[in-house]
């Protein structure tokens, strides 16, 4: 690699420069480094509304397999499988272990709750993989039955489709090398920052508004972002505290820092065609909720960070009704 | 008159010895080093494809798998330092053999980066192999790709002698005027001394005759041999070559789109790009006859590789994502490691042949044109020998 380096800083058709003063520039495959601009993405236009407010369970969960005639559920039941769409690169979250080949995460324990209500058994799901930006479409057509991949709820998504009661409060911080004068979400004026292509957290961080403006770094995947800064190709990584612990948890030289300053409430995703569904997962959740579930789906994934505890679950908030 | 038979005896000797030196130049050292170029750039590409197979395999990837990405990159590293030893002096040649040698030790330490981290279960693992993949096609593969066009325009000027070509004409032009002046003397010998016939100058015309159609007889078989050497060996090796490396892509497509849980289908929409060359390259008809059964072979072969390729993407887009896996890596016949290497051993089966003909025909060629050099320069000077004996006596007579 060393060799590699003097090569290129010697060689007469050298590559043009790079952060790595005259190595070649290798990017993630659908790289690209956005400036300044702002990413294109939803607005915040007639972005007012209770948006983690969702609908109140009609009643005590039906026992699993026995869903309540003519309703989602029993369409569900009667296929033998839940359609749910995940990310597979999301460590700790939804992800795909190398060594079993098996799915795990947050988010993929979260919908074997669901399939353990409608069947009794937690691996009756089919699991689809969904870009981030298709998660709405997806659910919208009808291709999955429901989407748990660290998504938030907000307005402009609840006036295209239905989300559950929220199940995990996440919130936009950065991750920078151990060593990084990065501090905050003030110091990244001028910084290289990278985030996904198309995401709320690249918005975000324009609507920090700082001086000089973050150069952001818009890449496909979650783990190019950690590529990135291992290659020291950017100097922080910013999006949700869920994602970044995945991404920290994987590489002991960088840290999360700074307190969070976006509030990100995660649901999962349900098609408004489908409200029987969006109250029956929502009676899931309050059943996880109580009975400790929640906090040992916590504890697999996520106690490790925090000490081997878990918090309180979210509360729940309800709609008056449909 | 024995002048322009001494011309014409030089200048034939040179057309034959630089048409015999460019066959040679073709079969002992361009040719060489096209199979270099040729290594380099399917090396790279299995290379790809088995580093995405083995990390998809993940702890139980088999020993071969990781042998096999070490000998490719050994290969491809060898080629590259014979193909450099010979770059001198070209500026497109020498930029992609510093592209290939830079961006190959980064490559490789991309993919140890992603192996190391895949095996403590880190998914930026498949983002390093994402990431080492795109350098590959991006940077490494097009590099090696010109590397291969630049060897394959050598091998065919050197084929062509364009000089020798030049000479030729030349000597033609020269046969004219030894023809023109044998009737030129043959005529002042009968005006001055009233005499036609004279059995040397007689004798020379005969041999000169003789030497044209074994030049005409040599020169045409030669001329036969490299053409055939180039239907039915350089262009069949060229076009399996490049149908090897579209499958050993399609192949990696299809792997990195598993290992990468690839959420923007870049990867498919390569596959797919790929998969049509390659039907349209192996549907087309060869140049020649021969190559014939290779190309019918292969196009089975892949048929076999899509119908996985359909199983696998059928299996991933119903969320059946081990069942994929287990199609994409997995040890049975019907795999597609099993399946992919079935149409790899036709189409090097095939190179191999279109080999041994090019060999064949590059011995034919020069066979074709031994013993004429040193044929041109002895009758030549017999005729020179001739064509004096003739004259001499008629010009004793004279004084």
């Amino acid at each position: 690699m060393l060799l590699a380096v003097l090569l290129a800083g010697c060689g007469a058709g050298a590559p043009p420069s790079s952060p790595l003063a005259g190595a070649p520039v290798v990017l993630p495959a659908g790289a690209s480094v956005a400036g300044t601009t702002a990413a294109a993405g939803p607005t915040a236009a007639g972005a007012r509304c209770n948006a983690t407010a969702s609908l109140r369970p009609t009643g005590p969960l039906p026992p699993a397999g026995h869903m309540p005639a003519g309703s989602d559920m029993a369409k569900i039941a009667k296929r033998g499988y839940l359609i749910a769409g995940v990310d597979q690169n999301t460590y700790l979250w939804g992800y795909r272990d190398p060594a079993t080949g098996q799915l795990g995460g947050f988010d993929i324990d979260m919908l074997r709750e669901v399939s353990r209500a409608i069947f009794g058994n937690p691996s009756r799901v089919r699991f689809v993989v969904v870009p981030n930006s298709q998660r709405v479409s997806a659910v919208q057509s009808g291709k999955v039955d429901i989407v748990a991949e660290t998504m938030t709820i907000n307005c402009e998504r609840k006036m295209l489709i239905d989300f559950s009661t929220v199940y995990y409060n996440a919130g936009q911080r950065i991750l920078a090398p151990a060593n990084s004068a990065i501090t905050g979400s003030r110091d990244l004026g001028g910084k290289r920052v990278c985030a996904t292509a198309g995401s709320t957290s690249l918005q975000n961080l324009m609507a920090l508004s700082l001086k000089p403006p973050v150069k952001t770094v818009a890449v496909t995947n979650q783990s190019d972002c950690l590529v990135l800064l291992q290659q020291r190709q950017v100097d922080a990584i910013s999006t949700d505290d869920t994602i970044l612990q995945g991404l920290a948890a994987q590489d002991p030289s960088v840290r999360l820092v700074g307190p969070a300053f976006t509030r990100e409430p995660y649901g999962m995703a349900i098609s408004k065609a489908h409200p029987d569904l969006v109250a029956f997962v929502n009676a899931v959740l309050a059943r996880e909720r109580a009975n400790g579930t929640w906090a040992s789906i916590y504890k697999r994934w996520l106690g490790r960070l925090n000490g081997g505890q878990a918090p309180a679950p979210p509360v729940a908030t309800y709609t008056s009704g449909p | 008159m024995v002048l322009s038979i001494a011309a014409f005896g030089a200048v034939a000797a040179v057309a034959v010895s630089a048409r015999g030196s460019a066959a040679d130049r073709a079969r002992e050292t361009s040719e060489p080093l096209l199979v270099d170029a040729q290594s380099v750039y399917t090396s790279l590409s299995d290379a790809d494809s088995t580093a995405a197979g083995a990390f998809l395999a993940g702890t139980s990837a088999p020993r071969e798998l990781s042998d096999r990405y070490q000998t490719d990159l050994a290969a491809a590293a060898g080629s590259l330092v014979r193909a450099a030893q010979q770059a001198r002096g070209s500026g497109q040649l020498s930029r992609s053999i510093q592209t290939l040698s830079v961006d190959l030790p980064i490559y490789s330490g991309l993919v140890e980066t992603a192996r190391a981290n895949n095996l403590q279960g880190f998914p930026v693992g498949a983002a390093y192999l994402g990431e080492a993949s795109n350098l590959m096609r991006i940077a490494l593969l097009p590099a090696a790709s010109d590397l291969y066009q630049t060897e394959s325009r050598r091998l065919r000027d050197d084929q062509g002698g364009a000089a020798a070509v030049i000479a030729l004409v030349l000597a033609g032009a020269l046969i004219i005027l030894v023809l023109a002046a044998g009737i030129g003397l043959q005529r002042w010998l009968r005006g001055r001394f009233n005499r036609s016939v004279s059995p040397p100058l007689l004798l020379a015309l005969v041999v000169m005759v003789a030497l044209l159609a074994w030049l005409a007889v040599a020169l045409s078989a030669q001329t036969r041999n490299i053409d055939r050497g180039e239907n039915q060996g350089a262009a069949p090796i060229t076009k399996l070559t490049q149908a090897r490396i579209l499958a050993l892509q399609a192949r990696a497509d299809d792997e990195l789109t598993l290992v990468t849980r690839d959420s923007v289908p870049n990867y498919q929409a390569d596959y797919a790009r790929v998969a049509q060359q390659l039907t349209a390259l192996l549907a087309a008809p060869p140049a020649d006859r021969a190559g014939r059964s290779s190309l019918t072979a292969a196009a089975a072969a892949f048929a076999r590789v899509q119908r996985v390729h359909q199983a696998i993407r059928r299996d991933d887009e119903n969320g059946n994502l081990s069942a994929a896996i287990a199609a994409a890596s997995g040890p049975s016949s019907a795999d597609l490691p099993a399946t992919a290497t079935r149409l790899d051993r036709v189409l090097l089966g095939g190179i191999a042949d279109g080999q041994g003909r090019f060999d064949s025909a590059s011995k034919g060629a020069s066979d074709a044109v031994s013993g004429l050099l040193v044929g041109v320069i002895i009758l030549s000077l017999l005729m020179a020998v001739l064509v004096l004996l003739a004259v001499r006596p008629r010009l004793a007579e004279y004084r």
